[in-house]
């Protein structure tokens, strides 16, 4: 891995840096021209996706022309490793950019002579971003072997995704909707990966393949039943929880006698809905599984999956998130907000695991899967 | 008899091309020429064989071993080489000697500088400055230089002139001498076979034609010429493939059946390998 790693930075050899220096030196100028400052308002998300997007395409021009039987695939290396290895490598490209933002905001805090401060958060919602084109470009370049398409691709999908999340995250304000940006950024993915699917089966209906249509649509409706079930099972017991919480409260003050009524009543109430959701859960579950089984195209079965992971993998880290803070809530207690503070950093880290190994298992499928006859 | 490669009923599918049900074998110490028309699946062949593909049915061993559970194994004792340059033009033949050279257990910078200056091959030359040749010949320096037991050539001859295709061919010949090395050599230059390929198989339209020794096939086939007037219907089905003209029909016959022409006057030539490709494609 390592070998693969440095022979990759050594095909990039001094572009590596020269890269992000020119990038930087070109966002740099523009805070000498007043009228143009606000393009700095959107500075670290030009970084962040010029610095790495470039590297990338440094790296994997030469490497295009030939597909399959670039170099390193011929080389001792199983294509796991070779795959990850790069994974790893375009990962490096897009920290790079973290340092280069910083540089620049300190800079222009300190030439203008603002008050304002450096927003670290921003950058991690950024790396959040890449990363989901990342899972997206690369598996769609290993198909193609077309690097230019495939980040066209990428780039016409983060444009999508970031136009219209914006909307949508307006939007749930106005209707005090869970303003988690994440969510929407999230379940937007897999309206926009949903869309690329439905062209691509009308591709196939417009080819008088129908069965393959239907297969694709019920499986893709399945999928997002599901979704939809985890979601409210969420909801549901998170719900649950909370109410027998504060029960639990209001039986060791022994005050509020008409609340204690009516969170009984509602702790009976969500007790009921959790069985009914839980059991459609189970039955959507059950549909799935039995539908995977008997879905005779496995190309399109398990381009479906990986294209709507990240919606299913975001439901279940945001549940244990949420999970592990009803459950042990104590008000006042720092220390277990810092041990759940770390908890949330885990999960994060450990999806942008899961995201890259499922991304790599799609790009692996897909480069050995090539259906187009040379 | 020890085998290097085994392709037992390999099936890949794609959209308007099946490579159907194909086997063959290659033992060690020989040279396999692979023929076929543009797009009869040899490429794809070897892009399965070096797991670059996944296979859809069948058995691909390599060295023994199976090719995707071994492929580290496998590849470490291959040596590969593509039609085109696929090395990163941007870099110096040095440079990219050097990301190669670790992935190899068994690299030999002596004798990859050897080659270096038998090929003419300056070190600090860019890649993207080299003509085709020289590319080639550094693509074979490559593959030469980790002592690989199986060399793939995919179409090594195409687009180089006559000369370089020759001393090509006294290079492979050379490589072969030790008996421990193996060839297998993509080509639909059969020219360049003839003279140095042991066996020869022939896939046309992804299915295997024939897989025998060349001298075997060469023997085993004939060229018949004679009047157009002979070739009834019966004696028609007995060819493969015929070409008429108004001087009369040349076609391709099995020795087992020539003996239909007994009573007519014809004239039989050994045919090369390009005309039996020719005719068996024309069946």
């Amino acid at each position: 891995m390592f070998k693969l790693i440095m022979a990759d930075i050594k095909v990039l050899g001094n572009r590596i840096w020269q890269i992000p220096i020119g990038v930087f030196l070109f966002i740099f100028s523009f805070s000498f021209i007043p009228n143009l400052e606000e393009v700095y308002k959107i500075h670290h998300l030009i970084y962040s996706v010029l610095i790495p997007g470039l590297l990338t395409y440094e790296l994997l021009r030469d490497e295009q022309k030939h597909g399959s039987e670039s170099v390193f695939m011929t080389l001792p290396v199983c294509k796991k490793t070779c795959i990850l290895g790069r994974y790893i490598v375009i990962s490096l490209f897009c920290s790079l950019s973290i340092p280069v933002i910083y540089l620049s905001e300190y800079l222009h805090i300190t030439m203008h002579a603002k008050e304002s401060i450096i927003e670290f958060s921003r950058i991690g919602s950024i790396s959040i971003g890449v990363l989901l084109v990342i899972y997206y470009t690369l598996p769609v370049y290993y198909y193609t072997k077309k690097l230019m398409r495939s980040m066209g691709a990428s780039a016409l999908f983060l444009t999508a995704l970031l136009i219209i999340t914006d909307i949508l995250y307006s939007h749930s304000y106005r209707l005090s909707l869970d303003n988690n940006t994440l969510i929407w950024y999230f379940k937007f993915s897999g309206i926009i990966a949903s869309l690329v699917l439905v062209l691509k089966v009308f591709e196939h209906f417009y080819k008088n393949i129908a069965d393959r249509y239907t297969n694709d649509i019920i499986y893709t409706t399945i999928i997002f039943i599901t979704i939809d079930r985890i979601a409210a099972f969420q909801n549901m017991l998170l719900n649950y929880i909370s109410v027998n919480k504060y029960l639990e409260i209001f039986l060791k003050s022994e005050k509020h006698i008409g609340s204690y009524l009516l969170f009984t009543a509602l702790s009976s109430k969500h007790g009921l809905d959790l069985i009914i959701v839980g059991i459609s859960l189970l039955i959507v579950i059950f549909l799935l599984f039995v539908f995977h089984k008997n879905f005779n195209d496995k190309f399109n079965r398990n381009m479906i999956l990986y294209i709507l992971s990240p919606v299913i993998l975001f439901h279940v880290f945001s549940f244990l998130i949420s999970f592990h803070s009803m459950i042990f809530y104590y008000p006042g207690d720092e220390f277990y907000w810092n041990i759940h503070l770390l908890l949330i950093y885990m999960i994060f880290v450990v999806s942008i695991i899961v995201f890259i190994m499922i991304s790599v298992r799609a790009s692996i499928y897909l480069l050995k899967n090539d259906r187009r006859h040379s | 008899m020890n085998k290097i490669i085994e392709i037992n009923g390999v099936t890949k599918e794609f959209e308007g091309f099946k490579l159907d049900n194909i086997s063959f074998g290659l033992e060690k110490g020989y040279i396999m020429g692979f023929i076929g028309p543009n797009g009869a699946g040899k490429t794809t062949t070897i892009r399965l064989i070096m797991n670059l593909l996944k296979k859809d049915s069948g058995d691909i061993k390599i060295f023994g071993m199976d090719n995707s559970k071994d492929e580290v194994a496998i590849k470490d004792r291959i040596g590969f080489v593509y039609e085109e340059s696929y090395f990163y033009e941007h870099l110096t033949v040095k440079k990219m000697k050097d990301i190669i050279a670790p992935f190899y257990s068994r690299w030999d910078d002596e004798k990859f500088d050897e080659y270096c200056s038998v090929f003419g091959l300056l070190p600090n030359k860019k890649i993207r400055d080299l003509s085709k040749g020289t590319k080639m010949k550094f693509s074979l320096a490559v593959a030469l230089s980790h002592n690989a037991e199986l060399l793939i050539l995919d179409e090594p001859t195409s687009g180089l002139d006559p000369v370089f295709r020759d001393k090509l061919m006294d290079i492979l010949r050379e490589e072969i001498q030790d008996e421990n090395k193996s060839i297998l050599f993509s080509t639909h230059i059969t020219s360049d076979l003839e003279k140095i390929a042991d066996y020869i198989t022939f896939i046309n339209n992804g299915r295997i034609v024939f897989s025998d020794q060349k001298d075997v096939l060469l023997e085993n086939y004939k060229i018949i010429k004679g009047d157009s007037g002979i070739l009834t219907g019966e004696i028609k089905s007995e060819l493969l493939g015929v070409k008429e003209n108004r001087f009369g029909f040349e076609a391709l016959c099995n020795v087992e059946k020539q003996n239909v022409f007994s009573q007519f006057e014809i004239v039989t030539e050994k045919p090369t390998l390009e005309q039996m490709m020719v005719y068996m494609q024309n069946k």
